[in-house]
């Protein structure tokens, strides 16, 4: 079992148990001790859901989002979500590719460049819709 | 208490009637046991053998602290039932070399793979919760069971990553509290990056 907290933002913070559950454990009962410790979690509305109602945790972990259908919270993958590596592998791609042309456009090639280094130098955190693109 | 005469001599070889060594040994029991009620004291102790452990103390059943050491009548170490050293008293302003006190002792600790659903495994952790929260990528968040006294303590973190990206910072959020952190682990990129392992221990004053 996990429990899914809902942030204000859209995004989840899922809290999982990091040892074995020992016979007779109530799980539910230590996720509400250990939410307790938690200024920021302990206020979120959550949910409790068996561990394959989660999506598999790989390099899309910062797209997981949530939406409410009929009353009820669903978690999704929110692909439209464009994550600050993909940012850097776009702009590192688009200059890879100039640059492997006969005739590289110098003027362009430091352009990628400066695209490239302004996407390092956002937060981490940073995402953005790829509608904007 | 009225001192007693022990009237026997005592040495090395001694041979004596055994009424007499018996009504005298007595004597001697009960004078121990009558210093040593719990209510009288001993001036010092001093134990010595170059051949058998110089001391024992056994609480045997009893679920009493095994020992308490005092300075001027408050407790300042304490051994509770089933082992341990508990520190107490005042840490001088100028701490004395190689020194434990209850502030520099290590009060938590963890160590967990930070992909997938991180988890602390056997002997991954000291004082911590049962839960780690994920809160993304390369962000986590860890509960103390035994809190510190405040949201002030130290805490060092590290991180290792066995693929391609060079990690360049590692810290807490800010948001740390007296039972609760949480930390990020990031790239030479400034990306958030999902760690295999992450390391951290927590010292301060509970």
């Amino acid at each position: 079992m996990k429990r899914i907290f809902y942030m204000p933002d859209g995004t989840v913070s899922v809290m999982a148990m990091a040892r074995p559950i020992k016979d007779g454990e109530d799980v539910a009962s230590i996720f509400d001790h250990d939410m307790g410790k938690f200024d920021d979690l302990k206020a979120l509305p959550f949910d409790d859901v068996e561990d394959d109602s989660v999506p598999k945790r790989d390099e899309n972990r910062d797209k997981w989002r949530y939406r409410d259908i009929a009353g009820k919270k669903e978690l999704f993958i929110d692909n439209t979500i464009r994550l600050k590596r993909e940012i850097i592998k776009d702009a590192d791609d688009a200059l890879d590719a100039e640059l492997a042309k006969s005739n590289p456009d110098p003027v362009k090639v430091i352009k990628l460049q400066r695209d490239r280094e302004n996407a390092i130098k956002l937060p981490p955190k940073y995402h953005e819709r790829k509608e904007k693109v | 208490m009225a001192s007693v005469a022990v009237t026997y001599d005592f040495s090395a070889n001694t041979t004596a009637a055994s009424a007499e060594v018996d009504q005298n040994f007595t004597d001697l029991v009960n004078y121990i046991n009558n210093r040593n009620d719990g209510s009288a004291t001993w001036d010092s102790l001093k134990a010595t053998s170059a051949t058998a452990t110089v001391l024992t103390i056994n609480n045997s059943t009893g679920t009493n602290s095994i020992a308490v050491f005092q300075d001027n009548g408050s407790a300042v170490v304490t051994i509770p039932d089933a082992g341990g050293i508990t520190f107490a008293g005042t840490t001088p302003a100028t701490p004395v070399a190689n020194t434990l006190y209850k502030q520099n002792v290590v009060k938590a600790f963890g160590a967990f793979d930070g992909t997938g659903t991180p988890g602390y495994g056997t002997n991954g952790s000291f004082n911590m919760d049962s839960t780690i929260t994920d809160n993304g990528t390369g962000d986590y968040s860890v509960s103390i069971n035994t809190n510190f006294g405040s949201a002030v303590y130290a805490s060092i973190i590290s991180a290792a990553y066995t693929g391609t990206a060079t990690i360049t910072s590692i810290g807490t959020s800010g948001t740390k509290a007296a039972g609760s952190m949480r930390m990020y682990v990031f790239d030479s990129a400034g990306t958030a990056l999902d760690s295999t392992e992450v390391n951290f221990i927590l010292i301060g004053a509970q």
